[in-house]
């Protein structure tokens, strides 16, 4: 199904980048798919795969298609790395221009569907994304999380007592969900990523 | 500059080495040390981006290295190795499943720039049956390299990296069990010249030695399988120069010419062993240790650890075989770690009066195994006569002996005994055989000459071979004795007993 | 590398395997059981508990899964996405639904990616196994259940390890069964697991448990070495180079089961 078209020039923007037809940064719901062209064949996005947010909302995977993402896994109980990744995602954004910001959209995905109910997925959105900025953090089925995991690179092991123990990657995908860099950089911003992902966003108007 | 001569005895070898004396250095000499700034390290390898359009490298397999770049500018340089898992053969007869880095052993020879970016693919064959990865020593990066290239068979992988410190440096793979694969071949040399280039020589040649470890004892015939508790156990079934005992010989030496110089680029893969790197016959003008900047000057033995290289380069004054050897010296006769360089070239008799010895390698063994299998057949039917032995006994003699006897069996001064007219051999049958089954070590006397050395026990041959060798030896090069028959061969190895680690 | 010496004891309740034979291929029922694994479930843990499972005797073959790409055309290697299969996916066969001449029906499927493997054992309502349960079934010997300190079950292990796979497969169930009458668990074909990204193994094997800590979070990089088990970690080395659509000649699966 196709939304309406709310924000002007980023659509333009987003859609000469993506070939997508959306956008709705301004809103809490996912974006739209673009109807008719079909998923490209190394697409992360040819999983069929349901997500539940942290408001409990259930969308398709596919359904994120349309502008570029950053996504990672991670567990709210985690207390390692996974803390670190969240202050790098915030710290990606925040290098960002607001202009350039809303041309991204941020995705974290729980190993631990368990325990990381909307709830606690609310609670940690709320305690690291940067102001106004509408992350996604959702869980999804175990097998599910094991696919995922797959497409990205990402290794993982769930340990005894709820631990799991994890590689730490953040993928960039494009408009249309293919991978285009991954880091493992930590809290500083991995420069070759940066560019990558700035090449992707809109111009700041100048 | 005077060049006097003294003749040292080493305690195997007896060697006769030129030493120079009453030798100044200058004082803008690199190797003078204090007077000379050091070249800045990696701080100072950066000159900027890489200029003009990418440059495929060229890779070369040993003993080969490329060509001298001769670039003034920093560059984009593509590396293209291929790992490929290959049955190749170790030692005569003896075949091992090596893991390459470009078919090799050692690996393709890489050569580049200070300065230059080097966009490196490691490609893993599709019938590999083990992951791979490549650290280069020359990288400035943690894993030199290995964390970006862990790839498996059938595909490829890809990093960049600028070569910031000049040198020669190791690369090898770092896939667990990391000793197996290096072990089985898995290093290789890559050298980062210097941006004004190095000093042309005549010859570049490219040696690295390696430790191997056998199911099997050394030389114990068919395919060989790794063998993790001698690798432990740092007890190495082969010590070898490009991976095959033969590698370096014959036909296949090292060539070069009086008045020519050479320059040796030397890697030690290991895993485990450290070499005592020592050409027979030769001083080294010059060795720039450890693969680094400086040089040191008129060097006997250079010590090469595991995982490190030299660069070692002389000018040939005299022609003859030089004997390339870990002067760890039981590695170089009884575990393989001999090469060989032939120079050619007018007598100068004023620098060494000795005989030259013909060293050729008769390594034409697809004609010699009919004869070998007609005497077989022969004897099986009981219709062998001394000359199928001669035949088959020249075969395997070519094989087996003339590596170090050579093959008109006159041996090599002071190290290798003749066999050619030899008192020793002729004058008792069973302590010849004795000779090849059990090995011989210590102080003998063959015609009036002593030799102090160690010969490895043959006892992987079968009785046959060793009768139709010894029918051969002692029938030829002016030699007039009798045929050795299996029995007399069986009875011998019946009555005495196997050395320690022979085969039985 | 730190090294962890672990004891291998496949301790306990070695139930004679008994088969079922169901779900149309022939399986053997496995467990439970507690053993010990090169992998340690857990910092200073040795012992992995198993519930009883089904394994497939042995692995799928070429004529197994050309059955399922003509029921299920999305897995054909024409249509597949590279998201589920590179570029070499099924390339030896002969065509997209045919098998050929280097394909033959009873030789082994390789080329299969995990996607594809997991599929196929789905549309048989099965799973593939994980490696607990594969280590567990592959440590056993021709007629013990744990062979893992045989010096020369190992050499027939690391022998095929050094033979390169230029040579075609052999028919599935050319070798004698091992104890609980699985086969050609080794000497034939690499095999998928279902975790094969939970090993967490780096790419750079020096680098367990060292400095890279932070790469994984929480304990629990691969930090055993055990000598007596490189053959076992080999295998683990194996498996941690590939990703989901990898494909390769010698790659191949085997499904598995809860047992009911
Ligand atoms: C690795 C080098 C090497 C090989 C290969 C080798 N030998 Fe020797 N051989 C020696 C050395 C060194 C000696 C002298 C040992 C000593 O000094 O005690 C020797 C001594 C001998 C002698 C006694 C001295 C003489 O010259 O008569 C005989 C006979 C002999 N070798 C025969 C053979 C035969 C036959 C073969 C092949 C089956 C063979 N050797 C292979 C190194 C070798
Ligand atoms: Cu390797």
């Amino acid at each position: 199904m196709i939304k309406q078209n709310t924000c002007g020039i980023w659509v333009t923007a987003v859609a000469a980048v993506a070939a997508s037809t959306s956008c709705g940064a301004d809103t809490h719901q996912h974006e739209v798919i673009a109807p008719g062209t079909p998923v490209p064949g190394e697409s992360i996005y040819q999983l069929e795969l349901s997500l539940t947010d942290q408001n409990g909302q259930s969308t398709m995977l596919s359904a994120l298609r349309g502008k570029p993402t950053l996504i990672t896994l991670f567990y709210t109980s985690c207390q390692g790395v996974c803390p670190l990744l969240a202050v790098t995602l915030r710290n990606i954004e925040e290098s960002l221009s607001a202009q350039e910001r809303q041309g991204l959209k941020t995705v974290m995905v729980s190993f631990d569907p368990q325990r990381d109910t909307p709830q606690a997925l609310g609670e940690f959105a709320k305690l690291h994304q940067p102001e106004g900025s509408n992350w996604l953090l959702a869980r999804t089925a175990e097998d599910n999380v094991r696919e995922l995991a797959a497409v990205l690179g990402i290794r993982y092991r769930p340990l005894p007592d709820g631990v799991f123990s994890h590689s730490a990657v953040i993928a960039l995908l494009d408009a249309d969900g293919v991978v285009r860099a991954r880091t493992e950089m930590l809290q500083e911003l991995d420069p070759q990523f940066m560019q990558t992902l700035r090449a992707m966003l809109p111009e700041p108007a100048s | 500059m005077n060049i006097g001569t003294s003749t040292l005895l080493s305690f195997l070898l007896v060697l006769l080495l030129s030493m120079t004396t009453g030798c100044t250095r200058s004082s803008d000499d690199p190797a003078a040390g204090s007077a000379v700034t050091d070249t800045g390290g990696s701080a100072s390898g950066d000159f900027g981006p890489p200029q003009g359009e990418p440059i495929k490298a060229v890779l070369t397999s040993p003993p080969d290295v490329p060509p001298p770049l001769n670039r003034s500018h920093p560059a984009k340089v593509i590396v293209e190795l291929e790992v490929r898992e290959l049955e190749k053969e170790i030692s005569e007869g003896v075949t091992y499943t090596f893991w390459t880095f470009g078919g090799t052993v050692p690996g393709s020879f890489i050569r580049i720039r200070q300065g230059d970016t080097v966009e490196f693919h490691l490609l893993n064959h599709p019938d590999s049956k083990m992951p791979h990865n490549i650290d280069l020593h020359g990288v400035t990066g943690p894993g030199g390299g290995a964390s970006s290239t862990f790839t498996a068979p059938g595909h490829r992988s890809q990093f960049t990296f600028k070569a910031l410190n000049q040198g020669l440096f190791v690369y090898h793979c770092a896939t667990a069990p990391v000793g197996m694969h290096v072990a089985n071949g898995m290093y290789g040399l890559i050298l980062v010249e210097p941006p004004e280039g190095l000093t042309p020589v005549d010859h570049e040649y490219y040696v690295m030695q390696g430790d191997f470890y056998t199911v099997g004892k050394y030389r114990e015939k068919g395919l060989q399988s790794f063998d993790m508790q001698k690798a432990i156990d740092e007890n190495p079934t082969y010590v070898l120069f490009n991976g095959s005992e033969g590698a370096l010989v014959g036909d296949k030496a090292l060539q070069a010419k009086t008045g020519e110089t050479v320059r040796l680029y030397v890697g030690n893969g290991g895993p485990n062993l450290v070499s005592s790197f020592h050409v027979i016959g030769e001083i080294f003008d010059k060795v720039w240790f450890e693969g680094g900047t400086r040089f040191q000057e008129n060097v006997q033995t250079t010590l090469i650890p595991s995982g490190g290289a030299a660069i070692a380069e002389f000018r040939l004054e005299v022609p003859g075989s030089y004997i390339l050897v870990d002067h760890s010296i039981f590695r170089a006769f009884n575990k393989g770690a001999l090469a060989m360089l032939k120079a050619d070239g007018p007598e100068n008799k004023l620098i060494y009066s000795g005989k030259e010895v013909d060293a050729d390698y008769l390594g034409d063994k697809a004609g010699s195994l009919t004869a070998v299998s007609e005497a077989v057949m022969a004897r099986a039917q009981g219709r062998l006569t001394k000359e199928q032995q001669i035949s088959a006994g020249k075969a395997q003699y070519t094989g087996t002996c003339s590596v170090c006897h050579q093959g008109n069996g006159q041996g090599l001064p002071g190290v290798f005994p003749p066999l050619a007219k030899s008192d020793f051999l002729m004058a008792n049958k069973r302590r010849a055989i004795e000779t090849v089954l059990n090995g011989l070590s210590g102080a003998v006397t063959v015609n009036g000459k002593q030799y102090n050395s160690v010969m490895p026990p043959m006892s992987q041959l079968t009785d046959d071979e060793v009768a139709n060798i010894l029918t051969y030896a002692m029938s030829s090069w002016g030699n007039q004795g009798a045929a050795v028959s299996k029995e007399e061969v069986t009875q011998v190895r019946a009555t005495t007993k196997r050395a320690e680690g022979a085969a039985e | 590398m730190r090294l962890t010496v672990c004891l291998l004891l496949l301790a306990g309740t070695s139930l004679a395997a008994t088969s079922t034979g169901g779900a149309g291929t022939d399986s053997v029922t496995l467990g439970p059981a507690k053993f010990e694994s090169v992998l340690p479930p857990a910092p200073g843990k040795r012992a992995v508990a198993l519930a009883s499972f089904r394994l497939d005797r042995r692995p799928v073959t070429n004529a197994e899964f050309l059955a399922f790409v003509r029921e299920h055309p999305r897995w054909r290697r024409d249509r597949i996405p590279r998201l589920f299969a590179d570029a070499q996916y099924l390339s030896h066969w002969q065509g997209a639904d045919r098998l050929g001449e280097s394909a033959l029906p009873a030789q082994p499927v390789t080329r299969v990616s995990w996607f594809a493997a997991k599929a196929y054992c789905e549309s048989r309502g099965a799973r593939l196994a994980t490696w607990y349960e594969w280590e567990y079934a592959a440590a056993a010997g021709p007629a013990v259940a744990d062979a893992r300190r045989d010096p020369a079950w190992r050499q027939t292990i690391l022998n095929w390890y050094a033979r390169p796979s230029s040579k075609p497969l052999a028919a599935v169930g050319q070798e004698s069964a091992n104890y609980y009458g699985l086969q050609d668990l080794h000497g034939l074909v690499w095999e998928w697991v279902l975790d094969f990204n939970a090993l967490l193994i780096s790419n750079d094997s020096r680098e367990q448990g060292g400095a890279n800590r932070l790469k994984f979070c929480g304990e629990g990089a691969l930090s055993t070495a055990d000598r007596d088990n490189y053959a076992v970690l080999m295998r683990i080395a194996y498996l941690s180079a590939l990703e989901a659509n990898y494909t390769t000649g010698n790659l191949g699966f085997r499904c598995a089961l809860e047992a009911s």
